[in-house]
Parts: structure tokens; C-alpha cells; sequence
């Protein structure tokens, strides 16, 4: 987060402060080149792998998860500024810039900011996801939104996105990602699934690929305190989440993990810097059609990996 | 003390108390797979300084003080930079001080223009004020801000001396720096040295005390007789050290108030390694006799001394456990040194130094959790490891770091490091990551640093 | 098989020198020995005025010892070898010629110790010293100890070799 907020000198500054400590502590010993930190695809997969399993991904339609999931991943390694609004997305070659800097402007402000980007163009798609208005709250009832088996009604949703996504691009004028970004993933519906999957069918794929959307919205906010063991620290929380992708209430605390004597002191300020992130990182840019995947994030894992 | 608490209302605000407040409920609902959207996300980056801007104080009309720093307005400038080069040293922050910002006005310092800090690259923003207050005395208000949340998030101020300006910054530099770190203060404090000069064969070696930033520096003795391992007492008032005053080394009193010093205690044998207990109430020295060193306790203000140890080896030095019931020491009684901890009575010894090499000059971290000292394989290098004695860690590579001391809020560790060949000593300082290493500015050389407790 | 003169002879030297020793511990009350820390203690063997050695004096002390007056420790180390003890024999020969005289063991330590135990090994190191000296006869009241730690080296370098010179004892007779 630190760095996204800095100009460029500044992080070239950094850089070399940074060079010299690793050249100073031989301690921490560092490898040479800062590696472009990749770890989002994996955890794709992992997510993949468990969910496969407990969903059913309607599509008949037997289309091994793609590569441009994948290199959704990884084409978004940090915050490379990118100042394009990014006017309607063109096609395919998804390179999603989860960027933060771009952000709309009115970005902080309050939990709820008014609907900014997202939110009033596209009555549609929330529709065809279920009420919408009633869904967020409505934490209790999952079925009807979720419920990935319920086909038949995911069926007729399906019917009416494919209209949703074809007026998005028109709309999403601040959406870098746009829906399409679901593209290549099996059971994410596109102009050529037209044919295929309930948009409430929304299959493991599908849900990996909204967690790591959000991942990588938080990624450019996210910054773990420091401290003696502080990378042992693992904060987890949830949230809610309005159609318009800013935030239903405030973050809260799962649970937190790895608390040791010597990062005690840094465990509320791992909290804090963590609803900090989504406070920061919100509102959220994800498909509307995929609301109801989206609009409850029950368990969002913050940590930290030392690079080296 | 001169300074004032006005409203100690360190205000923690919203966020972390939301924390709290979620933390016992582990959303007990909907726990159902499919219900809510899972995943994660890593913070990988390297480790990454918190951008503050630290503009000049504000003050509502420009006043002369008594201060060194000049009218109010030069004095509002000072404190910003005092608490900009606090916070720039270690390691956790990357501020910007007033001389490159603007300074905000009086009006604004509560309710920050946030919309232009955050296009300076600041995530933080800390603002005050300055205003002449009655007796000469001056007010100064330190305010935190989140510029990306817009949202406060700590408040304070306190009314000084004119002399004790600084002392408000370091304050206001401690209130940012446990608010953003989640550690204790620590910036209010002082240090004891010993400043070194001339030749290697013939240093000339002087008492010296100074705050934890460098200023209000000060000579104790004039270097004509040795003097060496300084300690502060706890409430600053005195502070115990070596002497070779009458040839022979001796353990003396400096009184700070008073300006005048004395022997601890009259003995034909050498007397060294001098000791405070946390509370202040008792001195810990070792004492040479026939060659054999042990360790004594006597109350602080005079009396029977009793003896800890009673190896035929070396037993030496001390370190009292912040609750004062034990004392980590070394001794070589097993044939090298070797880090030992006993009952604040001497009893039950027990070595915890089993790494390889030899292990001295242990020092009980304030906060209890770590014991710092200095492991010798080769190069003398800064480590830290538990009480029980595991877990070492080296903070430190280099020919000759030696004798750490612990900030007030054990999460920095200061030590000496020697030159090579030359024999110079220069006063380093470390964080407990071993990532933020410095040298501390002295005039002279330094070494023996004794970091003294946060002032009161 | 010793003549009683000679005992005799001896009796009244030892009585002599304890009448001497006595005169002599009441004269220090005044030379607190150093107060200047750099008052290195070899200047102590400087006084050598003009060609003529006062004999008894430091100085004699100094010259009549050709490096014997110091001793050589291994590091970390304070027992006395056979060199040493040929150095403390000659050191006692001298202090029985003097029985006036008394004098001070100074204990060193190279500079790779820590300060305070350094401070400690040198004042084993002088008491190892002294106390070979009291074995072969030089009473005990006659001598004394100090440690300087590694405070003081007489070799300047960071290698092996001046270390080894500044493990040390050294003895200097008091006047």
C-alpha cells in the first residue's frame, strides 16, 4: 500500500534503502532479484481443487478451466500504475489491472459510499441474480442465490446475462476488469456460453476467480504491520458487500492465527491494517451478474509472505 | 517532571475497536461452504516503510518563547523536525518533514485538508500546534491522521518547560509511533556512554549522557581518569559506573542533581560491573578476590552486601528480570563464558547458553520476553534468545558488536560496535527483526551505551 | 644444611624488611597510585635519568628484567607456564635483593574479550601472577594487583600476534 501511495523517486528511494539493508543484514539473506512475487495462481488452484467437488458446474459444455484464468493471475502481479480507465473492454486477452491507483475517484470515504461505478447502470443483472435490495441482508436464506444446483433457476438468470454483459461494457466506464473477465472459465458465462450455465450455477471456477479478483483488489491496499514474528500473523475476516461493490457495515475479525509473545503487540494492528485494506480496496469491481457469489465474503484470509 | 499530560487520550480509535469488538464473535452463522465467497491474500511485497507527513506545528499567534528554538512559529517548525528524524531512524517509517510541506493552518490542524496530503505520498499525516502557555511554559497538541480513511487516529498534549521542549516531540513521536506499530513509547529517554578519544593504547574515556536522539548532550568527567560501564538508574536521577579514580577499579555513584560523585562501597578488592534491580532498590557488582570473581547484591543506598555466587570461575555482571525476582549473569565456571540465570537470592543457577562458542553480556529485555547478549564464534555479534534459552537469533554481523542495551520498550537493542585495527567504537542501534541497523550520531567516539527507562 | 649464622643473618634481614615493609605501607597512603588514566603505566619506566640507574629503582627493575618483568598468557587462559615462571623467579630474585620495595601486578586482556570480563580474566591473570610470587617466597603484603581489562595494549594491531602481547601481566615495582 505504502508503495502505491509513493512517487516514483520515493520508490526508487525505497528500493535502495531496501538493497542496502539486505546487503548490510546478510542475516535475512535475500535473493537477488525481487522475483516477481507470484503467489496469487496458486492459490487459485488450491481453491479449485477443494471446491471442485461440492458444486456442480452446469455447463455440459466440457471446457477444461482455461488458460486465460490462469494468466488472470498472474498478469496481475502488483501495482502497476495504470491509469487507463479502461473504456470498454475490447475482448478476450484478459488482463485484468486490479489496480488501485485508478481507483474512482471517490474512493474512501465512508463504509457505504453512494453507489459509485457499478452500481446504477445495470439493474439487470442484479435482477436476474435474485433481489437484490433483499439478497445482503438476507445472509440466512443462501438458497435461492446460491444454492449451485438449483438449476432451472439459474437457468433463466442465464438467459437474461448474456444481455447484461453485452450493455456492460457500454457502462462500465470505471470497471477495468469488466464481467468478461470471467471469460475462459468454465461455467462463467460469455457471449459464446450463451448457450450453457445458470448464471446462479456458479461453479467452483467461478468462485475462485471471484476470490482472486478480490485478492488482487486488496492486494495494492494490503500492507502487514512489521515486527519480531509479525509475518507468522493471520488475520481472517468477512464482509458484506452491496451490488454496487461497496461495503454492506464495517470488516469483522474471524479469528486470527500464529499470535506469538513476540508479535503480540502487532496481532490488533494486523486486524486493523486489514479492514483497512477493504476499506481501502473498496467499492469492489466484480461481475454483477455473479452477485450473489460475491456479495457475502465470509472468509478472506490476510497474511504475509516474506519474499525470500 | 516539567511536562504536563494534558489529555493523555492516546485515542484509539475506530478501527481497532471494531477489532475488538468482532474479535470474540467468530460469526457464528451461515458457516455453510457455498454461502459466503472464501480466498486470500498475501502481503509479499518487501518490507515496506509507512509514508507520514510531518508538517511544521501550527500556532495561533507567533509568540517569543523561552525555548531554544525561537517564537512559537520556529518552535512549531523545530518539533515537526524532531519528530520527523524520531520516526525516520527506525526503520518503520518513511516520513517527510517540514521543510519540504507546507504548513498547515491553526484552524486546520483538527480538521486536516486530507484531499491535499494524499497527493503527497503520505498515508499518515501528523499535525499540532504550538501556543505560548502561562509562566513561559509552552502547550503543544499532536494529532494523527489515516489520509487514505480520512479518520483520526490519536490525539495528545502535553505543556512544557521551555527547556523541555524536545520532550514534548519525542512524546508526540511515541504517541505515532505505539499507535502505528503497536509497540510502547520509547523516544522519551536518555542514554548513558562512555566517549572515547585519542590513541588506541591511551583512549581517553568520559562519562557522557545524552537523549535517545543525541541532543542535550553532556560530559559527566573530564577524561582524566578511566571510567567505564555506565548504568542509569531508574528514575534518572544518578548513575552507577566504573572508575579507575584511585588506580584501582571501584564502582561510583554520579549524582546527577548534585553533580558530584562517590564510591559505592570502600574495598581493597577490584569492584566492577555495577548493576540497578528495575525498582532502583538494589546494586548488583561483581568483586574480584584472589583472582576469583563472584557477583553481590547490597541495597542502593548503603548496607551488607550479600553474595550470589560462589564459583571458583568468573561470575559476573547481572541483569534482573524486569519483575526483579531472577538475574541472568555469565559465568565460566563450566570453562568458557557461558549465559547463566539464578533466583534474585542466588539460588538455583542454571546455565541456558548452549549454542556453540561463548555467550556474555546478558541483558533482560524491559519487556521480559527476550534476553539480549553477546555471542562470540569468531566475530562478537548482537543476539537475542528466551529466558529459558531458545530460540537465538543474531541481530548483528560484524568483526566486534559487543554489550547491548534495551530501549524502555524492548524492541531496540543498542550496542557497541569496534573497528578492526584501528579499535574505534561507535554506539549502533537494532530492531529486534535485525532488519534496521544505524549508527547513532555522538560527538566522539562511544561505547558502553545504557539505555535508561522511558521518563516519567 | 644452613649455619646458624646464617640463619641468624636472615632472621635480622627479614626483620629488617619487615620494619622496611612497615615504613613503606605507611608512605602509599599518599600516592594514590594514579589518578590519570593515561599516565600509561610504562611511562613509570621512563625515569631513567641521564646514563645512571638508581639501583632498587623501577627502572633498575625494568633493566635487570630484560622482559622479564612482564609474563604471557594463552587466550583466555591464566595459568603460569615454565617461561613464566622463569620471568617471576628473576622478578623474585630482584623484589628479595629490595625487600623494601613493593609492587603492583597489572593484569591484561587483548581486545577480543568482552570489557568486564576482560576486567576479570586480568585481574586472574595478576593474581596467577602474584600469587607464583608469594610461592617463592615474597611476601604477599609486599605485593599488589589491578586489572585494566583490554583497556590498555601495548600492541596496536587486530591480529594474533599483538594479542598475544597483550595477554599479559606485568609487574612494576614501586619505589
Amino acid at each position: 500500500m505504502a508503495v502505491s501511495a509513493l512517487n516514483r523517486e520515493e520508490r526508487i528511494g525505497l528500493a535502495i534503502a531496501l538493497a542496502a539493508h539486505v546487503a548490510l543484514g546478510a542475516v535475512l539473506i535475500a535473493r537477488p532479484a525481487a522475483a516477481p512475487t507470484i503467489p496469487l495462481p496458486e492459490r487459485m488452484t488450491v481453491t479449485l481443487s477443494e471446491d471442485v467437488g461440492l458444486t456442480s458446474t452446469a455447463p455440459s459444455v466440457a471446457d477444461p478451466a482455461p488458460d486465460e484464468a490462469l494468466e488472470l493471475g498472474e498478469a496481475a502481479p502488483e501495482p502497476a500504475p495504470q491509469p487507463t480507465p479502461v473504456p470498454p473492454r475490447p475482448e478476450p486477452k484478459v488482463q485484468p489491472k486490479p489496480e488501485p491507483k485508478v481507483q474512482p475517484k471517490p474512493v474512501v470515504t465512508k463504509p457505504r459510499p453512494a453507489p459509485t461505478v457499478a452500481a446504477k447502470p445495470l439493474p439487470q443483472p442484479t435482477k436476474a441474480a435474485t433481489p437484490p435490495k433483499a439478497a445482503p441482508k438476507a445472509g440466512p436464506a443462501p438458497k435461492p442465490s446460491n444454492a449451485p444446483t438449483t438449476a432451472p433457476k439459474g437457468a433463466t438468470s442465464t438467459a437474461r446475462t448474456p444481455n447484461a454483459a453485452a450493455t456492460q461494457p457500454a457502462k462500465a466506464g470505471g470497471s477495468r476488469i469488466g464481467s468478461d473477465f470471467l471469460k475462459g472459465v468454465s461455467g462463467a458465462t460469455g457471449k459464446q456460453a450463451t448457450t450453457a450455465p445458470p448464471a446462479a450455477t456458479v461453479g467452483p471456477a467461478v468462485r475462485s476467480a471471484l476470490a482472486g479478483a478480490i485478492s488482487r483488489q486488496l492486494k495494492p491496499k494490503w500492507a502487514a504491520p512489521q515486527g519480531v514474528d509479525a509475518e507468522l500473523l493471520v488475520t481472517v475476516l468477512s464482509w458484506d458487500l452491496n451490488p454496487d461493490g461497496t461495503l454492506a457495515g464495517s470488516p469483522r475479525v474471524v479469528r486470527q492465527d500464529g499470535i506469538t509473545d513476540a508479535n503480540r503487540a502487532q496481532a490488533q494492528r494486523h486486524a486493523e491494517q486489514a479492514m483497512r485494506a477493504v476499506r481501502l480496496a473498496a467499492p469492489f469491481n466484480l461481475p454483477p451478474e455473479y452477485y450473489p457469489a460475491w456479495k457475502r465474503v465470509s472468509d478472506f484470509r490476510f497474511d504475509r509472505k516474506l519474499s525470500q | 517532571m516539567n511536562l504536563r499530560l494534558i489529555s493523555a487520550l492516546a485515542l484509539v480509535l475506530a478501527a481497532p475497536a471494531a477489532a475488538q469488538q468482532s474479535l470474540p464473535t467468530p460469526q457464528p452463522t451461515e458457516q455453510v461452504p457455498e454461502e459466503g465467497l472464501s480466498g486470500a491474500v498475501s502481503d509479499d511485497s518487501d518490507w515496506q516503510d509507512l509514508g507520514i507527513a510531518i508538517p511544521a506545528f501550527a500556532t495561533d499567534a507567533d509568540v517569543p518563547t523561552q525555548t531554544s528554538a525561537g517564537s512559537t512559529a520556529a518552535l512549531g517548525m523545530s518539533l515537526a523536525r524532531v519528530i520527523n528524524d524520531d520516526l525516520k531512524n527506525n526503520g518503520l517509517f518513511k516520513p517527510v518533514g517540514p521543510d519540504a510541506l507546507p504548513r498547515p493552518a491553526f484552524g486546520e490542524v483538527q480538521a486536516p485538508a486530507y484531499d491535499t496530503w494524499a497527493g503527497r505520498s503520505a498515508e499518515m499525516l501528523v499535525q499540532g500546534y504550538v501556543r505560548a502557555a502561562a509562566g513561559g511554559q509552552v502547550t503543544v497538541g499532536c494529532y494523527l491522521y489515516d489520509v487514505a480513511l480520512k479518520q483520526q487516529l490519536a490525539k495528545a498534549g502535553w505543556t512544557v518547560a521551555p527547556g523541555d521542549w524536545r520532550r514534548a516531540a519525542h512524546k508526540c513521536a511515541d504517541m505515532v509511533y505505539s499507535r502505528l506499530s503497536g509497540e510502547s513509547p520509547f523516544f522519551d529517554s536518555r542514554i548513558a556512554y562512555i566517549a572515547e578519544t585519542g590513541p588506541k593504547d591511551r583512549r581517553m574515556k568520559r562519562l557522557a549522557i545524552m537523549d535517545s536522539d543525541g541532543a542535550n548532550h553532556r560530559y559527566l568527567t573530564t577524561g582524566q581518569t578511566t571510567v567505564l560501564t555506565p548504568r542509569y538508574s531508574p528514575d534518572y536521577r544518578s548513575i552507577l559506573y566504573l572508575s579507575y579514580f584511585n588506580g584501582s577499579p571501584r564502582i561510583y555513584i554520579y549524582d546527577l542533581e548534585s553533580n558530584t560523585q562517590r564510591l559505592l562501597l570502600q574495598s581493597s578488592n577490584a569492584v566492577f560491573a555495577p548493576r540497578w534491580s528495575p525498582d532502583g532498590k538494589w546494586v548488583l557488582y561483581s568483586m574480584a578476590i584472589a583472582g576469583n570473581t563472584d557477583i553481590y547484591k547490597m541495597p542502593a543506598g548503603g548496607g551488607a552486601a550479600v553474595r550470589l555466587t560462589d564459583s571458583p570461575g568468573i561470575d559476573i555482571g547481572g541483569s534482573f528480570s524486569p519483575d526483579g525476582t531472577r538475574i541472568v549473569f555469565e559465568s565460566d565456571r563450566g570453562g568458557s563464558q557461558q549465559v547463566y540465570v539464578m533466583n534474585a537470592d542466588g539460588s538455583d543457577q542454571r546455565r541456558i547458553t548452549f549454542f556453540g562458542g561463548r555467550s556474555a553480556t546478558p541483558e533482560w529485555s524491559p519487556r521480559g520476553d527476550q534476553i539480549a547478549f553477546t555471542h562470540i564464534a569468531g566475530n562478537f555479534r548482537i543476539a537475542v534468545m528466551t529466558p529459558e534459552g531458545r530460540e537465538m537469533r543474531y541481530l548483528t554481523d560484524s568483526w566486534q558488536d559487543e554489550a547491548p542495551t534495551w530501549a524502555p520498550n524492548g524492541r531496540i537493542i543498542q550496542f557497541f560496535r569496534t573497528t578492526r585495527g584501528s579499535g574505534k567504537a561507535g554506539i549502533w542501534q537494532v530492531d529486534l527483526t535485525g532488519r534496521n541497523e544505524r549508527k547513532l550520531a555522538t560527538p566522539v567516539d562511544g561505547s558502553d551505551p545504557a539505555w535508561g527507562p522511558l521518563r516519567p | 644444611m644452613t649455619s646458624p649464622r646464617t640463619i641468624r643473618t636472615a632472621i635480622l634481614l627479614l626483620a629488617s624488611s619487615a620494619a622496611l615493609a612497615a615504613c613503606a605501607s605507611k608512605a602509599p597512603k599518599q600516592l594514590p597510585p594514579d589518578p590519570g588514566a593515561n599516565v600509561s603505566t610504562n611511562t613509570a619506566q621512563e625515569p631513567v635519568q641521564g646514563n645512571t640507574i638508581t639501583p632498587g629503582s623501577q627502572a633498575d627493575f625494568v633493566a635487570q628484567m630484560m622482559g622479564q618483568d612482564t609474563i604471557y598468557f594463552d587466550t583466555d587462559r591464566y595459568n603460569i607456564d615454565s617461561a613464566d615462571m622463569t620471568a617471576l623467579q628473576a622478578q623474585a630474585q630482584w623484589l628479595a635483593q629490595y625487600p623494601g620495595k613493593r609492587a603492583t601486578v597489572e593484569g591484561h586482556a587483548d581486545e577480543r574479550g568482552t570489557r568486564e570480563y576482560n576486567l576479570a580474566l586480568g585481574e586472574r591473570r595478576a593474581n596467577a601472577a602474584k600469587n607464583y610470587l608469594v610461592s617463592v617466597g615474597i611476601d604477599a603484603a609486599r605485593l599488589s594487583t589491578v586489572s585494566y581489562g583490554k583497556e590498555r595494549p601495548v600492541a596496536l594491531g587486530s591480529d594474533e600476534a599483538s594479542w598475544a602481547k597483550n595477554r599479559r601481566a606485568v609487574t612494576i615495582t614501586i619505589d
